[in-house]
């Protein structure tokens, strides 16, 4: 997983290097998903770009504005959702997808900075709407479901995809395998409950 | 932490798990260290290392005791039934405590906390298979059912909103139950 390119800057007075600014971002990122909020400091961020602190302090000002920034760059990171023509399909490739995330630490990072935000509302506006954002991916491969009628008509679609957000969660808590299989077979689950046939 | 019977070797342990539970709540995980807890606890911390526990070990510990022996729930006459019941305790249970809740969440997100955590969960849901037993002898189970792959499925939505900071209504635990046993594909409706 990788920052999106820059698209704002907060800055004021001469037009500034955009180089370097985009280097920012990308050490800013970069230390955000290994060492989380606790290791989230401006002087390793300079450290990483080969710049001063006070240039980046001239940038964002605060550590805080520029952590936030950072999580709206994971946010911004995350991946479209997949359209297979069938329920079936799009739930495999988002369950790869969450694999593939947990993978590369993004998604572990999301939920850490969550745990280690606290009450501060800055950090955890940026991870709810990271999370609001997964949910979406969910919501429309159910709505396409249903227009299919591939799911029940009772079906409560919120809980579906909470549903879904979760199993792969605990699919991954317990530390079992994480391939394409496994998906397939997590969604078969899903799709089809646990009890009985007969 | 010892595992003797000394009164006083029990003591000191008693004192040791209150001070990690107490950072547990008061800063979170990642946010408070084996020494934090030597002085919370007013314990040398040397003494704390010399008894080979990790911060890791310490809070397994801490959580386990907090949340004392598992109990089987009672049969209710039918699996979702025992479903229900099962997860309404287990919500209770960990909302009933913010260091178990915290913890919880953690073990989620901390690599170092989640072998622990999963050890000692999958020992604490063993206590249920006998309403795993039952629903395989009532025909309401296949026989070659995954207790691990149920609570994964259980646990699930509950699981989620915990990660992302939201608290759970037992009272949605029928709810829960009924994606479990029959998924969300057409042609299948919640038992009842």
């Amino acid at each position: 997983v990788s920052p999106p390119a820059r698209t704002s800057g907060t800055g004021v007075g001469r037009p500034r290097d955009t180089a370097i600014d985009a280097a920012i971002d990308d050490a800013a990122f970069a230390v955000l998903v290994e060492h989380g909020i606790a290791g989230f400091s401006l002087g390793e961020i300079a450290r990483r770009v080969g710049v001063p602190k006070s240039t980046v302090y001239r940038r964002w000002g605060t550590q805080q504005a520029l952590l936030v920034h950072a999580l709206e760059l994971l946010e911004q990171a995350q991946p479209p959702v997949p359209d297979n023509g069938s329920l079936r399909a799009d739930l495999i490739a988002l369950v790869e997808q969450r694999f593939v995330e947990f993978e590369t630490q993004a998604a572990v990072t999301i939920e850490r900075l969550g745990a280690e935000a606290g009450d501060d509302r800055a950090v955890l506006g940026p991870v709810w709407r990271i999370g609001e954002r997964r949910h979406d991916a969910g919501r429309v491969a159910f709505r396409r479901a249903v227009e299919r009628g591939e799911v029940r008509a009772d079906l409560d679609v919120e809980l579906a995809v909470e549903f879904l957000a979760g199993s792969v969660w605990t699919h991954i808590f317990s530390r079992r395998p994480r391939g394409a299989s496994d998906a397939a077979a997590i969604v078969d689950r899903l799709l089809h409950g646990i009890a009985s046939d007969a | 932490v010892s595992e003797t019977d000394d009164p006083g070797d029990q003591a000191v342990d008693d004192v040791v798990v209150d001070a990690t539970m107490d950072l547990l709540v008061a800063r979170g995980f990642g946010r408070f260290s084996l020494r934090d807890v030597a002085e919370r606890a007013g314990i040398e911390h040397a003494d704390l290392v010399r008894a080979g526990d990790s911060l890791s070990d310490l809070v397994t510990l801490a959580v386990t005791r907090r949340l004392g022996a598992p109990r089987a729930s009672a049969d209710t006459g039918s699996f979702r039934g025992d479903l229900i019941a099962i997860l309404t305790t287990i919500i209770d249970r960990v909302q009933s405590d913010p260091a178990v809740l915290n913890r919880a969440i953690a073990a989620f997100s901390h690599p170092d906390f989640r072998r622990g955590a999963v050890d000692e969960t999958r020992l604490r849901l063993e206590v249920h298979r006998p309403a795993f037993e039952r629903a395989v002898a009532r025909g309401e189970l296949d026989p070659d059912y995954d207790l691990q792959h149920c609570f994964e499925l259980l646990l699930a939505t509950p699981s989620l909103r915990w990660l992302e900071g939201r608290a759970v209504d037992p009272a949605d635990a029928p709810h829960f139950v009924d994606l479990v046993l029959t998924g969300f594909a057409s042609g299948a409706a919640p038992p009842r």
